[in-house]
C-alpha cells in the first residue's frame, strides 16, 4: 500500500498538480476574505493587504508598519508586537518552507501564467549570465534591509511618514493583485506630497517593467523579492526539505535546465545533502526532471513525499513529447 | 462651583451660558475633539478616527463640550456637571464627569480596539415640553500594532439601549479602521427612537466653513449627505491630512404626554448631536492618467531594452581583419 502511494506520487504529473494548486491558492489569497476566511496578518506569502477580499495579510506589511517607531519603543513593548508577528510568520513558514513561493504566492502564480502565455506565443525567454545572476541575487537582501531600516528612520524622524510601507509602494503585488477584485485604485500616482509622488511613480514604473520582465524571464520578480530573502534566513529548520544524493547525480544538467530561477548548484553541488538555495522557490521541477533514481527528493519531516525515479521521469517525458 | 474663580461665577450669573448644568433647548451643544487652545492642540496627535493623546498603554481621547448653532460661531463651555456615559467596544459602561479645569472636558483611555461611544443625556421640562437632548461622540481606537485580522467584526456601529434618541452613522461599504471620510463620500445617518428608526426627523449637517443642509429622514430613518468639497489650496500647500469638522444635529418632536420629575408635559422634543471629521477626497490628489502613463513608459522602455539586447546578442561575431 505504502509503495503504491509512493509510486503514485513519484509518477505523478507535477506540472498539472502545481497548476491546479496554484490556481486554488490564488483564489484563496485573492477572494478568501469574501468567504469570511481569516488567516491573520503574518502570512509568508503575498496575500496583499491592498486586496479587498484578502483572507490574511502578507507579513511584510505589519513588519514595516511596526518598525515605524522610536528605538526606545522598539526595544520595549513595540518590540514584543514585532516578535509576536515573527513568531506566527515562522510557524506558518516552517511547515511549507519556500514552497510558499512555488505553490502559494499569487504574484508567483501570475508570473507562471505570463510564462505560459509566452510559451503559447512561441517566444524565447532570456536568462542571466552568471555575473548578472551573482549581482541580481543580492538585491532582495538589500530590499529586506531597506524595508526594515526605512520604517525605523520614519520612527526616528529621518524620513517622512509618507514613506509609510516603502516596499509595498514598489511591490507589483500592490498594483496588480487588487485588479483581480475590480479595484484599479492602486494604478494611480499620489500627488499629495513629493515623497508619495516619487514612491507611487516608482511603483507604477516597476509594474510596467514587471509585466515585460515576467514575459521574457521566468519568475522575474522572485530574484528581487525580500520575502524570499526572509524565507531563506529561516529555512534551515523547516519541515519540508529538498535533498540531494550527490553519489547518484551524473551532472546531466536536466535539473538546471528546468529551473526557473537558474540555480546552478542544483546540478553542480554533489556534496550538500540539503540543496535548498536562497533563490529556490521549491517548485520541485528539478525533482520531476531528474532521471536518476533517488538523486533528488522532497522530504516532509524526514519522510520522502516525492523523489526522482526512472519510471516517473520516463512517464513525464513521454507525456511532454506527446504534448509537443 | 466651590473651586470656581470669582470672575467665572460672576460671568455665569450674568450670562448663564458658560456654565452648563443643563442644556437649554434653544442652544446646540456637542462634544468635539478639537482643542480650544494652541497649547492643548499641541498635545494632541492625529490618529485613526481623529485626534488623540498618545500613550504607551494605548491612546486617550479628550473631548470638549462646545456650544453654538454652527461650528464657526461656537464657544467652548467652561463648566458642566452633567454626567456622561462611556460605552466601550466591548459594550461595558462607565459613568464619567467633566474635569472642569478651565473647560468642560473629558479624557478617557481607549484600551480596547474599536469604537468608544460617549453619551451625555439631558432631560427636563421647559414650557410644557419635555426636552430630551443627547450629545454623542463616536471615537475610534486603533493601533496597527494590534494587527488587522480582528477589525472587520469591530467596524459596525454599536447600539446602546440606554439612549432613547440616537443618531448612528452607517458604515461605508469600504469602511475599515483606516478609512478617512472625504469630500464626495455619501455619509448616511440613521435616527433611532427607542430602538426603532424614525421617519420625518430633521437632520442638519453643517461644516466648519459654514455650509449647512437639512434633510428629513426617510421611512428607514435614514438621511444621506454628500460631503462637500471646500478645500482649495495651491498645489504646493495641499495637505491630504487637512482635517475639517462637521456637525450633525437631529431633531424630532412627538405628541407624547406625561410627567417628568413632577412637571407635566404634552410634547417631547428630541435633539441629538454628533460631530465628525472629513478630509480631502483622494480624487483630488490621485491621478490614473499619470499612473498609467508611467506604467506604460516602464513597459515600453523594457520592451526596447529587451529588443536591442536580443538584437545585439544575435549579431554574428565580426572577424577582425589585419591588413
Amino acid at each position: 500500500m505504502r509503495n503504491k502511494i509512493r509510486n503514485f506520487l513519484n509518477n505523478g504529473d507535477l506540472g498539472r498538480f502545481r497548476f491546479w494548486l496554484q490556481l486554488s491558492l490564488f483564489i484563496l489569497f485573492v477572494y478568501g476574505g469574501y468567504a469570511a476566511i481569516n488567516m491573520g496578518d503574518s502570512l509568508p506569502t503575498f496575500s496583499c493587504t491592498y486586496v479587498d477580499g484578502k483572507p490574511g495579510t502578507c507579513f511584510l506589511v505589519p513588519l514595516q508598519h511596526r518598525m515605524v517607531t522610536t528605538p526606545e519603543k522598539l526595544f520595549s513593548y513595540a518590540g514584543m508586537a514585532i516578535l509576536t508577528g515573527l513568531f506566527y510568520f515562522t510557524l506558518w513558514f516552517l511547515v511549507f518552507n519556500k514552497a510558499w513561493c512555488g505553490y502559494a504566492c499569487p504574484l508567483g502564480a501570475i508570473q507562471d501564467w505570463i510564462t505560459a502565455l509566452r510559451k503559447k506565443l512561441g517566444m524565447q525567454y532570456v536568462t542571466y549570465s552568471w555575473e548578472q545572476f551573482k549581482v541580481l541575487k543580492k538585491i532582495k537582501y538589500i530590499l529586506l534591509l531597506l524595508l526594515i531600516f526605512i520604517p525605523m528612520g520614519i520612527g526616528s524622524g529621518i524620513f517622512s511618514y509618507d514613506m509609510g510601507v516603502p516596499f509595498c509602494m514598489i511591490c507589483p503585488a500592490r498594483t496588480i493583485l487588487p485588479i483581480f477584485s475590480g479595484d484599479f485604485s492602486q494604478l494611480t500616482i499620489d500627488f499629495s506630497s513629493k515623497t508619495k509622488m516619487i514612491m507611487t511613480s516608482l511603483g507604477m514604473l516597476i509594474t510596467g517593467i514587471f509585466l515585460v520582465g515576467a514575459f521574457v524571464k521566468k519568475r522575474f520578480f522572485c530574484f528581487f523579492c525580500p520575502m524570499s530573502a526572509l524565507h531563506y534566513l529561516l529555512s534551515k529548520p523547516a519541515l519540508l526539505k529538498l535533498k540531494k544524493d550527490g553519489s547518484k547525480c551524473t551532472k546531466c544538467g536536466d535539473c538546471y535546465s528546468v529551473c526557473d530561477m537558474q540555480i546552478k548548484e542544483i546540478a553542480d553541488d554533489v556534496e550538500s545533502r540539503n540543496i535548498l538555495q536562497d533563490d529556490c522557490i521549491m517548485c520541485f521541477k528539478c525533482v520531476a526532471a531528474c532521471p536518476e533514481e533517488g538523486a533528488l527528493e522532497v522530504d516532509f519531516m524526514g519522510q520522502p513525499v516525492f523523489e526522482a525515479t526512472v519510471q516517473g521521469y520516463i512517464k513525464r517525458m513521454e507525456k511532454a513529447n506527446k504534448n509537443g | 462651583m466651590i473651586n470656581m474663580p470669582i470672575y467665572r461665577a460672576v460671568l455665569s450669573v450674568l450670562f448663564g451660558v458658560l456654565l452648563a448644568s443643563n442644556l437649554p433647548a434653544s442652544q446646540t451643544y456637542w462634544l468635539s475633539d478639537i482643542a480650544p487652545t494652541r497649547e492643548q492642540a499641541e498635545k494632541m496627535r492625529s490618529s485613526h478616527g481623529g485626534m488623540v493623546i498618545r500613550g504607551q498603554q494605548g491612546h486617550s481621547k479628550k473631548l470638549w463640550l462646545r456650544k453654538g448653532d454652527s461650528i464657526a460661531d461656537s464657544t467652548y463651555v467652561e463648566q458642566s456637571d452633567l454626567p456622561l456615559v462611556l460605552v466601550s467596544p466591548e459594550a461595558s459602561q462607565a459613568e464619567l464627569a467633566f474635569s472642569n479645569e478651565g473647560y468642560a472636558d473629558i479624557t478617557f483611555k481607549m484600551q480596547h480596539e474599536g469604537y468608544y461611544n460617549l453619551f451625555m443625556i439631558d432631560k427636563r421640562v421647559e414650557d410644557g415640553v419635555l426636552q430630551e437632548t443627547v450629545l454623542k461622540n463616536e471615537s475610534l481606537s486603533h493601533s496597527c500594532r494590534a494587527g488587522h485580522d480582528h477589525v472587520k467584526e469591530l467596524v459596525p456601529p454599536l447600539y446602546f439601549e440606554g439612549v432613547s434618541f440616537d443618531i448612528i452613522r452607517e458604515r461605508l461599504p469600504r469602511e475599515s479602521f483606516h478609512l478617512r471620510l472625504g469630500s464626495g463620500d455619501i455619509i448616511t445617518y440613521k435616527v433611532m427612537l427607542n430602538g426603532k428608526p424614525v421617519s420625518g426627523a430633521a437632520v442638519t449637517m453643517s461644516t466648519q466653513k459654514g455650509w449647512a443642509k437639512t434633510l428629513k429622514t426617510d421611512s428607514d430613518g435614514r438621511a444621506s449627505f454628500e460631503m462637500i468639497r471646500d478645500y482649495y489650496p495651491p498645489w504646493h500647500e495641499f495637505n491630504k491630512r487637512n482635517m475639517e469638522t462637521f456637525l450633525i444635529i437631529a431633531e424630532y418632536e412627538s405628541d407624547e404626554s406625561g410627567v417628568y420629575q413632577g412637571e407635566s408635559y404634552d410634547r417631547v422634543h428630541y435633539k441629538a448631536t454628533s460631530a465628525g471629521n472629513y478630509y480631502p477626497s483622494a480624487r483630488d490628489y490621485k491621478s490614473y492618467t499619470y499612473g498609467l502613463l508611467i506604467g506604460l513608459f516602464g513597459l515600453t522602455v523594457s520592451i526596447f531594452f529587451i529588443y536591442f539586447h536580443r538584437k545585439r546578442a544575435a549579431k554574428l561575431y565580426r572577424e577582425k581583419r589585419f591588413a
